[in-house]
Formats: C-alpha cells, sequence, structure tokens
C-alpha cells in the first residue's frame, strides 16, 4: 500500500509581516496505483504540497502521510522528477542512472544490468556515455525518469517535469510515460498547469484554489487504457477538459483579483 | 623586446637594468654552472629552487588541508559560517607581510615560520572560493541525492564535493599564487636559503643581473605551478568544460 494522503495541511513560508501561506486546508488522497494530476494555476501552491510529500520540508500543520506512514524525511520510497532535470553534470547518463542503486549498495553485476534494461527501455544506451549538458531537454527527462525507475520506489513525484520541454517533445513524453505507467502502475502525484496533460494522463484530477492552496475539486478521468495521443479528439477528453477549464480559469481570475483591488485603494 | 631596445638605447644604465640576454645568460649560468655569468652565485639555483618549492608545496598542502573542510563548513552550515566566518574575514584583511613578526616570534627561525605564512596566506582564497561554490550548489541537486537515498556521507562525498570543485580549483590557483608571493617574502628574513633569500642577497650585493635572473624563475616556476593545477583540474572536471563549451 502506498497511499499519499494529505489531511488538513496548512504551510507558511517566513514569519510575521512577510509570511506566505501557500497551503492552507489542503485535503486530499491519490490511492495505491492511481495516477493523479494536481491542476492549479501558478502560484497556487502545487510545488508546495509535491515538496511536502516528497519530505523536502515539513508542513506547519496537518498531516502528510504515504502509505499510512508520517512523512519526515525524503527517501527512495518516493521518487521525484523535478522540472529543469536535476542530474547531476558531473556523472555520465549511466552514472546518473546508477546513483540510486549505487546508494542502495547493491552488487556491481546487478547495477550493470539494472543500469542496461533501463538505458533501453528510456531509448538512451548510445548516449550512456555522455554527460547532461550534451543532452537535449528531452532526453535529460527520459534519464531523471530513468533514474527514479532504477529505484524501483512504490511512489513517483513529479514536478511538471515536461514543463520546461517543446510542444512536440512534451507530446513524445506524454505517450512515454503513459505507456510506462500502463505498465507498472504505481502511485504518481503529477504537478502541471497544462490542462491537456492534466487530462491525458491521468485517473483523477485534482484542481486547486488559488492561493492559499486547497482542492477546489476531484474529477474523474474514466478515458479508456491503453490512453494513445488520439483519444484527445475525442468527445469525452473535450468534455471533461472544458469542465477543468472553467474551474481552473475562475481560480486563475480570482489570483489576479488582489492586483485590481490593491490598485484601486491606493 | 621594448626591455632589450631601451638597455641598447642607453634609455637605462645597462649596469642597474641588464639586457634581457645578460640576464638569460645568468639564469643558466645559474642554474648549470656553465658560464660563471652568475658570478659567485653560479650554480647556486637547484638548491634554492628546492628550498622555496618545499616551502611553497608545503604551505599550499597545509592551507588546502584546512580551507576545504572549513570552506564546506561554512558553505553548508548557518551556525558553522556564523562562528567562523567573522573571524576568517578579520584575519584576511590583515596584510600577510603583518604576520611576519609573530610568525618568527612563534616559530623561531628556519624552515617552520616561512610554511606556516605560506600556508596561512594561501588558506584565505580557496576557503572563500571553497564556501561560495558550496553556498551555490543547486539545492534541486542535493534533494535529488537525500531522494535516491544517499545519506550525510554520501551526499558530502558524492555531491557538495563534486559540485564545489569548480570553485574549489579556482580557490587553489588563487592560493598557489598567494603562496609564491609569500614565499619570497617570508625568505627575506630568517632564512639562509630559497629563491627570496638569493633575490635578497643578490640585492644586498649589487648584482642586478642576478635579481632579474631570479625575479624570472620565480615567475616561472609560479606559473609551470599554476598549469600544473589547471592539468590536474581539466582531467577531474571534464564535464564541467563540456558544460561551459557547449551547453
Ligand atoms: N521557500 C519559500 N519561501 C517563501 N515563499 C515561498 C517559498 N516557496 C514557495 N513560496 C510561495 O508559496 C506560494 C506557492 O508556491 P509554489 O508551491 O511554488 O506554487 P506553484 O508550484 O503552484 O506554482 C507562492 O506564492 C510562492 O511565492
Ligand atoms: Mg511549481
Amino acid at each position: 500500500m502506498a497511499e499519499i494522503a494529505l489531511r488538513d495541511v496548512r504551510k507558511t513560508f517566513g514569519r510575521g509581516r512577510d509570511a506566505v501561506t501557500a497551503l492552507d486546508g489542503c485535503t486530499f488522497t491519490v490511492p495505491d496505483g492511481e495516477f493523479v494530476t494536481l491542476l492549479g494555476p501558478s502560484g497556487c501552491g502545487k510545488t508546495t504540497a509535491l515538496d511536502l510529500v516528497a519530505g523536502f520540508t515539513a508542513s506547519t500543520a496537518g498531516r502528510v502521510t504515504v502509505g499510512g506512514r508520517e512523512v519526515t524525511r525524503p527517501g527512495p520510497e518516493r521518487a521525484v522528477v523535478f522540472q529543469d532535470s536535476a542530474l547531476f553534470p558531473w556523472l555520465r547518463v549511466e552514472d546518473n542512472i546508477a546513483f540510486g542503486i549505487r546508494m542502495a549498495g547493491r552488487p556491481a553485476r546487478e547495477i550493470r544490468e539494472r543500469v542496461d534494461r533501463l538505458l533501453e527501455r528510456v531509448g538512451l544506451t548510445e548516449f550512456r556515455r555522455r554527460y547532461p549538458a550534451e543532452l537535449s531537454g528531452g532526453m535529460r527527462q527520459r534519464v531523471s525518469l530513468a533514474r527514479v525507475l532504477a529505484l524501483d520506489s512504490a511512489v513517483l513525484l513529479m514536478d511538471e517535469p515536461f514543463g520546461a520541454l517543446d510542444a512536440q517533445t512534451r507530446g513524445l513524453m506524454q505517450e512515454f510515460l503513459t505507456g510506462i505507467w500502463e505498465r507498472d502502475r504505481r502511485t504518481v502525484l503529477f504537478v502541471t498547469h497544462d490542462l491537456d496533460e492534466a487530462v491525458f494522463l491521468a485517473d483523477r484530477v485534482l484542481v486547486m484554489t488559488a492561493r492559499p492552496g486547497r482542492i477546489k475539486q476531484e474529477l474523474q478521468v474514466d478515458l479508456p487504457r491503453p490512453r494513445a495521443p488520439d483519444i484527445m479528439a475525442t468527445p469525452r477528453f473535450h468534455a471533461l477538459r472544458d469542465e477543468i477549464r472553467r474551474l481552473v480559469r475562475d481560480e486563475a481570475i480570482r489570483t489576479m483579483r488582489p492586483l485590481a483591488t490593491e490598485r484601486g485603494a491606493s | 623586446m621594448l626591455w632589450q631596445l631601451s638597455v641598447s638605447a642607453g634609455l637605462v644604465r645597462a649596469e642597474l637594468l641588464p639586457g634581457p640576454g645578460e640576464v638569460s645568460a645568468t639564469l643558466l649560468d645559474l642554474v648549470f654552472a656553465n658560464s660563471g655569468a652568475a658570478g659567485r652565485y653560479s650554480g647556486d639555483w637547484p638548491e634554492h629552487a628546492t628550498a622555496s618549492l618545499i616551502r611553497v608545496y608545503a604551505g599550499f598542502a597545509l592551507a588546502v588541508a584546512a580551507a576545504v573542510p572549513v570552506g564546506i563548513g561554512i558553505g553548508s552550515s548557518r551556525t558553522f559560517e556564523r562562528v567562523v566566518d567573522p573571524t576568517i574575514q578579520l584575519l584576511r584583511n590583515i596584510p600577510i607581510t603583518g604576520f611576519v613578526p609573530i610568525a618568527i616570534v612563534l616559530f623561531g627561525l628556519g624552515d617552520r615560520p616561512a610554511i606556516y605564512l605560506i600556508a596561512l596566506a594561501a588558506f584565505f582564497p580557496t576557503v572563500v572560493n571553497t564556501s561560495y561554490g558550496v553556498r551555490q550548489i543547486d539545492q534541486r541537486i542535493v534533494r535529488s541525492a537525500l531522494m535516491m537515498g544517499a545519506g550525510p556521507f554520501q551526499r558530502l562525498v558524492r555531491v557538495i564535493l563534486p559540485a564545489a570543485l569548480p570553485a574549489i580549483f579556482t580557490g587553489l590557483r588563487l592560493s598557489m599564487g598567494v603562496a609564491w608571493v609569500l614565499v619570497v617574502v617570508a625568505e627575506f628574513i630568517g632564512v639562509r636559503s630559497g629563491l627570496g633569500y638569493l633575490l635578497f642577497d643578490a640585492y644586498q650585493f649589487f648584482a642586478p643581473h642576478v635579481m632579474l635572473a631570479t625575479m624570472f624563475s620565480i615567475g616561472l616556476l609560479g606559473f609551470v605551478s599554476d598549469r600544473l593545477i589547471l592539468l590536474i583540474r581539466l582531467r577531474v572536471l571534464a564535464w564541467n568544460r563540456l558544460g561551459t563549451l557547449r551547453g
């Protein structure tokens, strides 16, 4: 069981007059083995929520649990893929992928075999001796994916992993990720502000409110699997996307409103 | 060129500023005792150079051995920074030559005050650059290591150290430069060997050609030391060169 659960979570950065409350009363669940996307306007607290689950930061109030256990620190049972790949620039592709397996102290032969398999799986076998700086953005994200797949984590946390890629590459990466997930069925929490991406990938979409963020609405995505990009042309996909678009639009407008009133007051 | 021309044209008095030709002949004679051009200093260079090299490299090694750990401490811990950094900033702003009397009082005459002076001076560039290098590490890289199960030791050895290495090398080069400056100053006083001593002796006995030849040789050794560090850097930081050239 690797269910992610946030119960009434608040997260405040800073103190006193500079304090920013990023999350307040944030409650949601990612059921074991589900692919859930977290969608919301930028600055609403998506990264904050993901960092709490990863164990990078601690909540100000409320409970964050994974598999029923309180999250206290980062660890290989909760793998993270960052927006701009946070690969080690001084390690070659193969050593970046091997990093986590080495940390786990596996024997050298097993490491080599697993790295070989993962390289093949992400299609980077011929680039194994390259450094990250020598790869394209899409290739770097495939390495990021491979290095967390190597951990065999029950939970996968992804923070706008394809946000910095061009539209074509992003589409291919979404397809690629869906393929991988449909084989493994890990618990995934995937942060994005891209509507199509949120619907295409998810079993369930969580729409967040403007800051301080909580869950505004939860939508089941009842599209069939396995999914291919042509599903985006179906009426059901459009209906879901349009419904979510309205929800997100309301929140985006609310983020802008303080600007208008501030200007009026001064 | 300019130098040879001004000497030949009589702009500078030849007995005060010998030309390049005379200085090279002197240097060759200092090293190989082949022509007598260096007079009573003929063939003295290897011994003095060895003494200086030992002091420079011993001082440099001591400095680096202390500066890298302290720099990592300052760069990664606010508390450590608050305790240690003010002291370092204060010491750093005292001219190193101001430490000469104290070094002699503490360590007496001979090699030791020279080595400690060099170590003290060479400490600062590496400690400052190391702490800067650690402070500017991308937090997401540290987080990825933690997320993949790295403990405190692995985080230090496999993440902090390699990530700070480019900055550390910048510190090493500056420290090596400072070490060569200091060896000359340190050898003016309290020792009877080393290139600084040779320089000072040639000054006292008015041998400008020997002074110039010695200065030039110090510059050359400093340059070679710097190239040595660059060479190591090139091997250790192959990834960094790629990153800056292509990405
Ligand atoms: N370390 C921090 N210190 C202060 N404020 C922060 C910090 N991290 C995030 N915030 C603030 O919290 C809010 C939510 O940020 P974030 O979770 O990054 O939003 P999102 O990922 O949805 O774009 C923003 O207003 C941001 O400025
Ligand atoms: Mg974010």
